[in-house]
């Protein structure tokens, strides 16, 4: 029941991705909601399970999206694994570190999604890519301070507290 | 023991997670394809319920905006009104939209370069994504209702009265994805109109296409036209790519030029498509 709420929830955060971020653009920015709830995920869950879901979820994106197949996925489980891996070590309660973690995520993928252009032939506007990268990131941090301790409540209640964050 | 195999378990896993995900990014398209459609096949309806909710949404402060002073005094009788009219405009757009599709057809069956073993199939756009950078609308994605129900296939052109838009990119049973033809990963073999030279058509990702030449200095003057080719046999030639717009020596290949080519169609203005495809032609 656990893992099918969970999947309901990814597949209401990629639909809602797909249809609801176009009418929320400001300035050519869209907010992010898969990074969102991959962080969260990463911060309530075991690190298998997170790693798992953050496989599946980077891979749906993938499918759905203009990158090729492996690339979200790939980046997602890395992410999904080093965040697992610090949580120990900080204070991840504070809707400021989930915050930060959200921003760092955001800086990483965008990265990875130059990168993936740049090997894939496609023409690179590096000025106006770190624009539009900087609008994203910040608009995705604003989408964050809302969405976070929604989706903390959430998986909390359904994971019931078998990871403590 | 039990605890220890499962870790061992969970461990290879999570080590099998990287290099699967490299295979698939080495793996051609066409392997990952069943999983786009079908994932297309679960989110297409969803989005598509969600475009509308959207669009309703988006609709709300204009309608606020108008005089609710007028409005009360007239409430009843502007109600009446507005169901008659709604009607009337409900039973024209109808009219509309089913003349403009037989004109369509009618004008690329008019197309002397045309051959009769095209198939055409009209569609409607059920879901429009713009993707805007500072240079205005860069990228446009599109979801037509229409499927591998009705025929339609992956890679099938997309056309607006004899102007190419597109290709299908991702096919499920009642709804189609459509990448337009100023996205890089789509390419064309095109030709140009007054001299002819042929090469491929692809897009820069900013609302425009690259024309790449064959290797040879053509003499290419802006406002040319250019047209498919029809190379491979896979789609009509003479059909309307774009315009040329700019054209300059390229940087670092001596002899070569940049083309600038602007597309024929606006995707604001996009409502209705049709999907042409070879008769008989198999994926």
């Amino acid at each position: 029941m656990r893992w099918l709420i969970t999947a309901l929830l990814f597949l209401l955060v990629l639909t809602l991705q797909n249809a609801a971020a176009p009418y929320l653009q400001v300035l050519g920015a869209t907010p992010d909601f898969r990074v969102i709830f991959l962080v969260q995920l990463a911060l309530v869950l075991s690190q298998f399970e997170a790693a798992v879901w953050a496989w599946c979820m980077g891979l749906a994106a993938d499918l759905t999206g203009d990158t090729p197949a492996g690339v979200l996925a790939l980046s997602y489980v890395l992410i999904s694994l080093a965040f697992t891996r610090i949580r120990s070590q900080i204070f991840a309660a504070h809707i400021l570190t989930r915050l930060i973690l959200v921003v760092l995520a955001e800086v990483l993928l965008h990265g990875v999604l130059l990168i993936s252009g740049i090997i894939r032939g496609h023409p690179t506007h590096f000025v106006l890519f770190l624009r539009t990268a900087a609008l994203d990131i910040a608009y995705t941090a604003v989408a964050a301070l809302v969405l976070l301790p929604l989706f903390l409540a959430i998986l909390r209640r359904v994971h019931a507290e078998r990871r403590h964050v | 023991m039990k605890r220890r195999n499962r870790r061992r378990l969970r461990t290879i896993v999570l080590v099998a997670l990287l290099p699967v995900s490299v295979a698939l990014m080495v793996l051609p398209a066409s392997f990952t394809q069943p999983g786009r459609s079908a994932l297309l096949s679960v989110t297409g309806p969803i989005e598509m319920g969600m475009s509308m909710v959207f669009e309703k949404l988006a609709a709300l402060p204009r309608r606020f905006r108008d005089s609710a002073e007028v409005d009360r005094r007239n409430s009843e009788l502007i109600h009446e009104l507005e169901a008659l009219r709604a009607e009337i405009t409900r039973l024209k757009a109808d009219q509309v939209k089913k003349d403009h599709t037989i004109y369509q057809l009618r004008k690329l069956g008019d197309n002397p370069k045309l051959e009769t073993g095209y198939a055409f199939y009209p569609a409607q756009i059920v879901s429009k994504r713009y993707i805007r950078k500072m240079t205005g609308i860069a990228d446009c994605k599109l979801k037509i209702g229409i499927g591998s129900n009705e025929g339609v296939q992956v890679d099938d052109l997309v056309c607006v009265e004899s102007a190419v838009i597109g290709r299908v990119k991702t096919v499920s049973p009642y709804v189609s994805e459509v990448m337009l033809i100023t996205h890089p990963d789509v390419c064309v073999a095109a030709v140009t109109s007054k001299i002819h030279v042929e090469g491929l058509l692809t897009g820069d990702g900013l609302g425009r296409c690259g024309f790449k030449p064959r290797p040879v200095r053509p003499r290419l003057t802006v406002g040319e036209f250019v047209l498919t080719s029809g190379h491979g046999d896979t789609h009509p030639p003479g059909l309307l790519l774009g315009t040329v717009e700019h054209v300059k020596p390229a940087k670092g290949d001596i002899g070569g030029v940049d083309v600038t080519v602007r597309p024929a169609f606006r995707p604001d203005l996009l409502h209705q498509v049709i999907v042409v495809r070879r008769r008989g032609a198999s994926k």
